[in-house]
């Protein structure tokens, strides 16, 4: 027979249990809704090392353009936008980048793939920004949609065996490209 | 007449009518259920496809919901997918996936951690539902009479207890397994071009490290699409690469294959600047030919080729110039 | 008429005016309460008085703001623009985050007022007086969010003279008016039953007193969120160009979920009435929806999750967070310090009881609440843990919520017709024979229409075995009671299953019969689809200050033309799609254009939807509204003891039925 204080105290410590689980949960909930915010976007992609995607259409001088033609080059993919603001923000650096390539016999090639865009106002674009490289159309996004290109401006690095190395997302910084290129020719 | 009223409910309520009604409705909803809706139209196909793929911008939003670009572009190449009738649907979302990482799969998959959100509703269903049957089980045992003992033997409360559980996580992950995305393996069906495109990589990767290796995998690619231009050449100038250490004749031999299966390959694709390069290469090279290599190597050039066959023609192009020249 | 620079520290004078008014408020009632100090419980309605002046200036200085285009206000620089029509312009002010938690401090405002003075005379009871403390303390913490985090009178960059306007989408339809206040008005209202049931809880008086004084609160609360929520789907259905009405999107989620708490707890509140049991639940059902309307607000306007609704993130996360911890500890506490008062046992006779119902209704609705919430925060969670991002959609709830709804019409078509105290098991083969011919009768007439797979069929089955019932107690209430047949708690409740039905049914017909196709019309050249033709005969430009429309009229049977268009919104540069309906009983023909379209090429790309039933949900929410607002309606004279009231409002006539049986049987 128990003791009423026996069973007091047993509904105590079994009040207190509960309350105390009740805490950890609630800590628990807080802790996993607090910690979870969006990050900054990562360069994975299923697509690096493999293979790169076909990419067959006109370039804006409706000259023909084949990626799988290219192999033997480094291919340089920036896919932009005439009006995203990080996209006008890395033109320079894009410019310089060119140019720099452009002295190596090896340089790398470089197109742009135009994103929900026309031609007008991606020519006007390279008219008032510079810039004389082939810009690629992409009716249908259809090539955006074969690299995984959800926002951009993104660049994609494709090496002279035509495997994706590199996804960078976001506005290239001023010679960042030109170092990760270069470590990547090194290792190569 | 209140008589004829309780008459015909005692008639309806009866044990006759209820089997009747029961079996009735039973056999309606099988009819029903397994009646087939009919073909989807195409572009029913694509909505339903789209709406297991969110849209990798809104974040939530499926691309039969969203207006955002790459929402469009996805659904056209899904469309374009559909039409070309070649894949299935798991193929078609697992080739999005693929390509946009598992982020935009809207349906939680079947397996690991993302199961989880199919097995634990239905586990806490379940044994819910378990709670509440022994909860009246416990009432029925003794009316009325809160806080006494339960007389039930302690193995057969945990033997219950256990049951339950394994109900509820089997229930939980055969749901899971049901509903679930399972996508496609790595390998994808359709498309010559997906296939011949890693090979085409591969042998470029081994390239001249392992000729025969890289020759055997040009080969592949034209048992597949025989008309491959980049195999067509590329086999070709590693072939007369190796021949170099052969004896004269089988040189000769090598270089009139050569030499041929780059005409093909520019037949095939006029465009195509190596074949054209490679050509007045061993035209100079092999075939002693230095106007005709000289004029292919000008075409070549022009032709805007790869860096890789550039620098190979470039730094030979001013030695056959020059042999011209004399 | 006054300086554009006052706007600013008139705005953010008044909310702190507001700040301190609630805050001693809440010190006033919390300490009058606890001294049971008559005196000082007597002051608390002036403090709601001040608090709610203020609330309504500092949201009549934001509409001055946005009415005169005062472009000083970094909030009228984001939401404001010159080109926006004055009724958008208006409803500007809750387009975006800090402009909406001003019009939750205007409502929670309001309901406090309305509130203490609803309790005037009763204000010296302490009861009263917690509950006062309570809301006073919730008013507190979003006066000061409006004041700090959420500040919509923040100075914007100077030399501004017009801005973007608010997101294009809520520039559309007149719905924006409506659907957010009506949406804040549920579950803002939820905030004075939670209030009262944790002064129950701190005063120690966890009888049944409090619930029936609050029955009313919960329920017009409730009636608000449910409109609001419905107003949510037909906003979704007429702007948002997709032909859905429910896309499981985050902000959704946010507000289905205190609806599905409180559901549980409007029905679950009736065993406490009856048998005095369930108390610890119940009032853990109040403190969920209340905390679950702050936890919604949280996951939607914090950004952590985004969605069609997330306009702007902010750092307003953390104090969101900070409070839905803050009263789910609080209740957590309270509730196990008293649970020994809590705590009945009384047991339930039989599974086949009308309590016995009710019992299985909390595990159905828990189990919903689970699917939604764990739906929701499921990619948090595996965020956190394995660092990806994944996105749980609507294939995962609609899968999983159709054996829900499926169980929830088999409740609703056998529960009223179960007795309180004792098995059914006599009773309902009676009852329900008539009905059970109803749902096969349903059943065939799917058939012929050409229904076909499990779900929908089940759920037509069920549909006519669900309203059988419901109109057969109608029916009996109104054959007994001529006019108050359909007004207090049962009968209102009857008609609002009714609603519930209407829309179950239209829900499995729609999504699962709708037929779609896309067409690319040429000018005056008709298309044959699901039995109507379609032509196009025009397309047109149509232009305003702040947008370039192009229509396509396409004539639907030969008679009028239906103008579906794309809308680019040119200062934002954004594009938006509006449909175009002609909505029948039967079917709606949904009609959207998509890009590119030009009224030069004589040709456009036309979708066509075909979604039957449609018509059923509106028809259904209205229903609902209106049962809710008959319910509301007092059945019998006020008693002064309005706990036997609800349970007179209980009876039907099976249960008057029931009760002379048992009497019978005991003679």
């Amino acid at each position: 027979m128990t003791s009423t204080e026996g069973s007091a105290t047993r509904v105590t410590r079994r009040r207190l249990g509960a309350v105390g689980a009740a805490l950890v949960f609630v800590a628990l909930a807080v802790w996993v809704l607090a910690s979870a915010g969006r990050d900054d976007a990562t360069a994975r992609s299923p697509l690096l090392g493999q293979p790169a995607p076909a990419v067959v259409t006109t370039t804006t001088d409706s000259a023909s353009f084949d990626l799988a033609r290219r192999k033997g080059s480094w291919v340089v993919l920036n896919f932009f936008n005439s009006t995203c603001v990080p996209c006008i923000a890395e033109h320079p650096a894009l410019v310089s980048f060119v140019g720099r390539e452009a002295l190596r016999a090896d340089g790398a090639e470089f197109y742009s793939v135009i994103n929900d865009d026309s031609d007008t106002a991606v020519e006007d674009f390279f008219a008032r920004r510079g810039g004389d490289w082939p810009r690629l159309r992409d009716d249908d996004g259809a090539i955006a949609v074969a690299f995984g290109v959800a926002k951009v401006p993104e660049t994609w690095v494709i090496d002279p065996n035509g495997f994706v190395r590199l996804r960078i997302l976001g506005a290239v910084n001023e010679g960042d490209l030109e170092s990760r290129l270069d470590v990547l020719r090194g290792e190569q | 007449m209140n008589r004829g009223n309780a008459g015909r409910r005692r008639t309806l309520s009866s044990w006759p009518a209820w089997t009747l009604v029961i079996v009735a409705a039973f056999l309606l909803v099988v009819v029903g259920g397994s009646r087939d809706r009919g073909p989807l139209s195409q572009q029913e196909r694509i909505e339903q496809i789209g709406r297991r793929i969110a849209c990798p911008t809104c974040a939530g939003e499926s691309i039969s919901v969203s207006r955002a670009t790459a929402a469009l572009s996805i659904r056209s190449e899904i469309a374009r997918q559909v039409i070309d009738g070649q894949r299935s649907d798991d193929e078609i979302v697992g080739y999005i996936v693929s390509r946009f990482g598992g982020e935009v799969l809207l349906v939680p998959r079947a397996s690991g951690v993302d199961a989880l959100v199919w097995a634990l509703p239905v586990a806490v269903a379940v044994l819910l539902v378990a709670g509440l049957a022994f909860a009246f089980v416990r009432w029925r045992r003794q009316p009325g009479a809160p806080g006494a003992a339960p007389r039930v033997p302690r193995w057969v409360t945990v033997s219950v207890v256990g049951a339950v559980v394994v109900v509820a996580s089997a229930s939980g992950w055969w749901v899971a397994r049901e509903s679930g995305q399972r996508l496609p393996g790595q390998t994808l069906s359709g498309g010559i071009a997906d296939s011949t495109a890693t090979l085409l990589s591969q042998a470029r990767a081994l390239g001249a490290g392992d000729v025969t290796a890289a020759i055997e995998l040009y080969g592949r690619v034209l048992e597949i699409d025989p008309d491959n231009v980049e195999a067509i050449t590329y086999r070709a100038w590693l072939v007369s690469l190796s021949a170099r250490n052969f004896e004269r004749a089988l040189r000769m031999q090598a270089y009139q294959a050569a030499v041929a299966a780059f005409g093909r390959a520019i037949e095939l694709d006029p465009t195509y600047a190596d074949a054209i390069c490679f050509l007045g290469i061993i035209v100079y090279r092999d075939g002693d030919d230095a106007p005709s290599a000289l004029e292919f190597l000008d075409r070549c050039l022009a032709s805007a080729p790869p860096a890789e066959v550039r620098t190979l023609v470039t730094s030979l192009r001013d030695e056959v110039a020059a042999a011209v020249g004399e | 008429m006054f300086a554009a620079g006052l706007t600013s520290p008139l705005g953010r004078g008044l909310l702190l005016v507001g700040f301190i008014a609630a805050f001693f408020g809440t010190f006033a009632a919390a300490v009058g309460a606890r001294r049971s100090d008559e005196r000082t419980l007597r002051l608390v309605p002036r403090f709601a008085v001040v608090a709610v002046a203020c609330a309504v200036g500092a949201f009549a200085v934001m509409e001055y703001a946005m009415i005169t285009r005062d472009f000083s206000l970094a909030y009228v620089q984001q939401v404001g623009s010159t080109a926006t029509p004055a009724l958008y312009n208006f409803a500007a002010v809750w387009s975006a985050l800090e402009g909406s938690i001003l019009m939750w401090l205007l409502i929670l405002a309001g309901y406090v007022a309305g509130a203490g003075w609803w309790m005037r005379r009763k204000m010296t009871d302490p009861l009263v007086g917690w509950a006062m403390a309570i809301m006073f303390a919730t008013l507190a913490f979003f006066f000061l969010l409006s004041f700090g985090p959420a500040n919509p009178f923040a100075l914007g960059a100077p030399g501004v003279t017009d801005g973007p306007g608010p997101n294009p989408l809520l520039q559309n339809h007149i719905l924006v008016m409506f659907h957010p206040p009506i949406l804040y008005l549920g579950y803002v209202g939820m905030t004075v039953p939670f209030a009262f049931a944790l002064a129950a809880l701190i005063v120690g008086r966890v009888g049944d007193g409090w619930l029936a004084t609050t029955r009313r609160w919960t329920l017009s609360a409730w009636g608000f969120l449910t409109f609001g929520i419905a107003l949510g789907g037909w906003w979704s259905y007429e702007v948002l160009g997709w032909s859905g009405v429910w896309a499981w999107d985050p902000v959704e989620n946010a507000s289905l979920l205190p609806w599905i708490t409180g559901t549980a707890y409007l029905h679950s509140v009736m065993v406490q009435e009856r048998r005095g049991i369930l108390r610890v639940w119940n009032v853990s059902l109040l403190v969920a929806t209340f905390s679950l309307t702050i936890l919604g607000t949280f996951l939607t306007r914090s950004g952590v999750l985004n969605s069609v609704h997330a306009f702007s993130e902010s750092d307003i996360g953390g104090w969101l967070l900070a409070m839905f911890a803050v009263i789910v500890v609080v209740s957590v506490v309270l509730v196990f310090l008293r649970a020994d008062a809590l705590r009945a046992n009384g047991p339930i006779e039989s599974p086949l009881s009308r309590e016995g119902a009710f019992l299985v209704n909390n595990v159905l609705f828990a189990v919903f609440a689970f699917v939604v919430l764990l739906g929701t925060v499921f990619p948090l969670i595996v965020e956190v843990l394995q660092s990806r991002q994944i996105v749980v959609g609507e294939p995962f709830f609609d899968r999983l919520s159709v054996p829900i709804g499926l169980v929830m019409l088999f409740l609703m078509a056998v529960a009223p017709v179960l007795p309180w105290r004792r098995s059914g098991a006599a009773v309902v083969s009676t009852r329900l024979a008539i009905p059970a011919w109803c749902g096969v009768a349903s059943l065939v007439l799917a058939l012929v229409l050409g229904a076909a797979g499990w779900a929908p069929m089940l759920a037509f089955g069920l549909g006519g075995f669900s309203i059988a019932t419901t109109i057969r107690h109608l029916a009996l209430a109104v054959r007994t009671q001529r006019a108050r047949g359909f007004v207090g708690r049962a009968n209102g409740g009857m008609i609002v299953h009714l609603g519930v039905i209407f829309i179950c049914i239209a829900l499995a017909a729609s999504n699962g019969f709708t037929r779609s196709q896309e067409f690319d019309l040429v000018l005056n050249r008709p298309v044959e689809f699901a039995g109507h033709s379609f032509e196009l005969v025009d397309i047109y430009e149509s232009r305003d200050s702040r947008s370039i429309s192009v229509r396509a009229a396409v004539k639907v049977d030969g008679g009028r033309a239906y103008e579906p268009a794309i809308t680019r919104f040119t200062n934002v540069g954004m594009n938006v799609g509006t449909p175009s309906v002609r909505s029948t009983i039967t079917h709606d023909i949904y009609l959207t254009v998509e890009p590119p379209v030009r009224p030069t090429s004589g040709t456009a790309r036309i979708k066509v939807f075909i979604k039957p039933l449609i018509m059923w949900l509106w028809i259904g929410t209205f229903v609902m509204a209106a049962g809710t607002a008959l319910a509301a309606f007092p059945s019998r004279r006020r008693d002064a003891n309005a706990v036997r009231d609800s349970i007179v409002d209980l009876e039907s006539d099976d249960e008057r039925t029931d009760r002379g049986a048992v009497a019978a049987a005991d003679r």
